[in-house]
């Protein structure tokens, strides 16, 4: 997996993330990683297929996934990760992972994405995909998310 | 043609059913359909395939972490310790090749749908719930002497 396959990634969380609400967005450390991944309070799935096909997991704490939620609905409290946070999560998911579609069809790239389904639970661990998994960090005013992308390129 | 929920799941059942025929000699019984909540828990390990096309949506199979490492030692011929990664390896090639043949038969009972499979993601951990925001989605168990599958497929805005 090289660049052009991370950034158009990077470039939906910096368009899509301020136009829902979040004012400080910044990017993190890079790392490649092993196929099986722990992973945080909450993952949201989303699959790829077309010209690029695969997963992405976006993976939050359970605070951060309700302060995300809170700014998505103009600042509404969000007491616990309930329903209305979950559609805000699931709707954030497709929101970045559309903009990644978008910007790969930039580079020629076709690729369609399926709904996101959430995972929650304790000592959750996630296989993305059979290959290695690039693994970013951005970091925001609610919190860390963190893009687990394994392509199969 | 819409998709119907007998034809659709039955697609999948029967996809299953000879699939692990196949794989691992194993027989199964599917159960009836029913409609799935929004939320679940899982069982152990949930593997989860996209749709994408005309209908996007997800098939879930869903079971514990002691069936899938039965299943996975009948399919390889091998024994394996509950946390050894062949098991995800092979319980999401089973996803793949379940999800691929129902989608066929699907596709190929309706012309227009174009129906495409994403990778399977694996999932396993503990109190593991899945939630499906916006899916109308609709399940069967399948019984095994290994163990019960359950098998969820969902589409955006219904079934």
């Amino acid at each position: 997996m090289d660049a052009k396959m991370v950034s158009p990634f990077l470039e939906a969380f910096f368009s899509v993330l301020p136009a829902v609400g979040m004012s400080d967005v910044r990017r993190g450390s890079i790392a490649l990683k092993e196929k099986l991944l722990a992973t945080r309070d909450i993952t949201a799935l989303v699959g790829l297929s077309g010209d690029i096909r695969g997963n992405v997991a976006y993976c939050m704490g359970d605070d951060t996934a309700r302060g995300v939620a809170s700014v998505m609905m103009m600042g509404m409290p969000v007491d616990r990760f309930d329903e209305m946070a979950q559609s805000a999560i699931s709707e954030l998911a497709n929101m970045l992972t559309s903009g990644a579609s978008t910007a790969f069809s930039g580079q020629g790239l076709f690729v369609n994405i399926s709904p996101p389904t959430l995972i929650t639970g304790q000592n959750v661990k996630v296989m993305v995909s059979q290959v290695r998994t690039l693994s970013i960090e951005i970091i925001t005013e609610a919190g860390l998310i963190e893009i687990n992308v394994g392509l199969e390129v | 043609m819409d998709l119907k929920k007998d034809n659709y799941l039955y697609s999948f059942s029967l996809s299953l059913k000879e699939t692990l025929d196949e794989m691992a000699g194993l027989p199964c019984e599917a159960g009836p359909p029913r409609i799935q909540p929004a939320t679940f828990e899982s069982a152990g390990m949930a593997v989860i395939v996209g749709i994408t096309g005309s209908r996007p949506g997800r098939i879930i199979l869903d079971l514990s972490m002691e069936t899938a490492r039965k299943l996975s030692e009948l399919i390889n011929g091998e024994e394996y310790d509950i946390n050894d990664e062949f098991i995800l390896y092979t319980m999401s090639e089973l996803a793949n090749i379940v999800s691929g043949r129902a989608i066929t038969q699907v596709n190929n009972m309706d012309r227009g749908l174009g129906l495409r499979l994403t990778p399977p993601g694996v999932f396993l951990g503990d109190r593991l719930y899945i939630t499906s925001p916006k899916i109308g989605a609709e399940l069967f168990s399948a019984s095994t002497p290994e163990g019960s599958i359950q098998v969820s497929v969902g589409f955006e805005g219904g079934r």
